[in-house]
């Protein structure tokens, strides 16, 4: 099979030629290197690329499976990680140059249950600068480029994870999510990607941007890319003190079950607030097509939706700076200034404030989980515009102009406050550019989620397109 | 600082040396300034807000595993 015929199949289909023995994973990693060879150029998805020890992993891998150890679908598949993951031996940058020497000695949680599925670790992949911004801009390491428009932000934060993905540069890439990190870059790449559930998947050896809102999780070209690699992910872990001791479902199972019986609300609110005219007609699209399948698609009111800006906004900042409080005041001139200022800002909360966003966000979650009772998932548009220019600051939207970080994060913020699990699937192109759809569900019930986005695309053709590079 | 008040740069300074934050570079302090300000005004209509008797969200648990 051509090179780049190899980097466009999914980790599944992967998996299934690799087990087969019909293809082997020397000649898959050799693919993507080369794929990453032609595109970083471009791209510049990663901080640290991957080198001879992808290759030595693959030629392992073949052995394994030549000699019957084949460890599931994973195994001999090409995977990046987010520059915040600890893989022991590789630098651990953040995205920042202040931490261009650190390298860990051991694994995190995420590399451990990769590396056991027998997946090919390639490289560490470029961020926004401690994944503090929606965009995708590094002054360390330099700007991340839209795979479908090189002229366009990927989205932040994780936007190498996003570039890498829908570039073919690897299979399946690790994001994290603390305001829509992996939502934003997956809905501006054309990607499917999945903020589990606070606590689904361990946070151990995972450099924090604010401990109660981040969620790692994947990103990927389709949803059962995202839970095959949910499988593998998830589950309780003792070394992550918000980890859940909740059972994990077959999440490829759970794809298998058809969409009738499901009730699917989409709040009025999400059209109150600026959104580009032809994302809505998209999305309202997808959401007829969710119908046809055997969905029932109701409106409902969600009028607390509002609040999750200002009530996020102070818990991250809030947490951010806390974290990042000494190695501000040491090193400060050495942060980019877009988010050093934003860092800093946080010190200038005080205690009883953010208990007070605190109290906010216990009566925010209890509306979503009464809504969610309701339905079993809420459903929008992911954006409410494609991906900006990488020099705007604000976009235009129905004549109107928005600044980009809250038009970026408008839907997002909601599922990382209450914790709830939201998945983005590609559903259509404007202006050449992908546009994503949201599916929200029940705390620990992402195969829910999974199963619609995964329904939705055996009905549709978007996740086959490829950018132009 | 009373609620309708607006943060002036005067307080700004006093409260970025409590809190030991370097105020050398006016562009720097200046995109500060205007993150500060746009917190406080975030605060403030957060503030407004009845929250009855409800209690923040963050369990401390002592029976962790």
């Amino acid at each position: 099979m051509d090179a780049t015929e190899l980097c466009f199949l999914s980790a599944v289909e992967l998996g299934s030629l690799i087990g087969a023995k019909k293809v082997s994973p020397v000649e898959v990693v050799q693919a993507h290197l080369e794929r990453i060879e032609a595109t970083e150029p471009t791209l510049n998805s990663f901080i640290t690329r991957p080198g001879e020890e992808a290759v030595e992993a693959a030629r392992q891998a073949e052995a394994e499976i030549a000699a019957g150890e084949y460890r599931g679908v994973l195994h001999g598949v090409p995977v990046g990680l987010k520059d915040l993951y600890y893989v022991a031996g590789m630098p651990n940058t953040a995205g920042s140059r202040i931490f261009d020497d650190f390298v860990p000695d051991h694994d995190g949680a995420s590399a451990e249950s990769l590396k056991e599925a027998g997946a090919i670790l390639m490289g560490k992949l470029n961020l926004h600068q401690f994944a503090f911004g929606p965009t995708g801009h590094n002054a360390d390491y330099g700007h991340m480029h839209n795979p479908w428009d090189p002229e366009r932000v990927t989205g932040g934060s994780s936007g190498g994870s996003g570039s890498a993905a829908a570039a073919g540069q690897c299979a399946i890439t690790l994001g994290t999510d603390t305001g829509g990190s992996i939502r934003i870059p997956s809905a501006l790449c054309g990607l499917a990607g999945l903020k589990p559930t606070y606590g689904r998947v361990s946070r151990y050896g995972l450099v924090s941007l604010s401990w109660s809102l981040d969620h790692p999780g994947p990103m990927a070209r389709t949803v059962e890319d995202c839970a095959a690699a949910m499988q593998v992910l998830a589950g309780y872990d003792p070394r992550d003190p918000a980890s859940a001791d909740e059972p994990v479902p077959d999440f490829m199972e759970a794809l298998s079950e058809d969409l009738s019986g499901l009730k699917i609300g989409v709040p009025r609110e999400y059209f109150e607030v600026p959104v580009d005219a032809e994302v809505e007609r998209l999305a309202r699209a997808a959401l007829k097509s969710l119908e046809d399948l055997g969905a029932e698609v109701v409106e409902v009111d969600w009028p607390m939706y509002h609040r999750s800006a200002d009530i996020s906004k102070i818990i991250l900042y809030a947490e951010a700076a806390a974290y990042h409080r000494d190695l501000l005041l040491s090193r400060g001139e050495e942060y980019d200034p877009s988010v050093r200022w934003r860092f800093e800002s946080g010190l200038f909360i005080s205690g009883p404030d953010y208990l007070r966003a605190l109290r906010h966000r216990r009566e925010y979650t209890e509306s979503a989980r009464d809504l969610l009772q309701r339905v079993d998932l809420l459903a929008g548009p992911m954006e409410p515009v494609v991906a900006p220019l990488i020099e705007e600051d604000s976009v235009p939207v129905n004549g109107e102009s928005v600044g980009v970080i809250p038009a970026l994060t408008q839907y997002t913020r909601p599922f990382n406050l209450t914790g709830y699990p939201a998945l983005t699937v590609p559903c259509g192109f404007s202006e050449g550019m992908p546009v994503g759809l949201q599916l929200a569900a029940r705390p620990f019930d992402e195969a829910t989620a999974l199963r619609a986005g995964y329904a939705y695309q055996q009905a549709t053709d978007w996740h086959k397109r490829r950018p132009p590079i | 600082m009373a609620e309708s008040e607006e943060l002036t740069m005067e307080t700004f300074l006093q409260m970025a040396a409590l809190q030991g934050v370097d105020t050398s570079d006016p562009d720097h302090t200046a995109e500060l300034y205007a993150s500060v300000k746009d917190i406080m005004a975030t605060v403030s209509e957060l503030r407004k807000l009845d929250l009855g008797e409800i209690e923040p969200a963050n369990i401390f648990s002592p029976a962790e595993k």
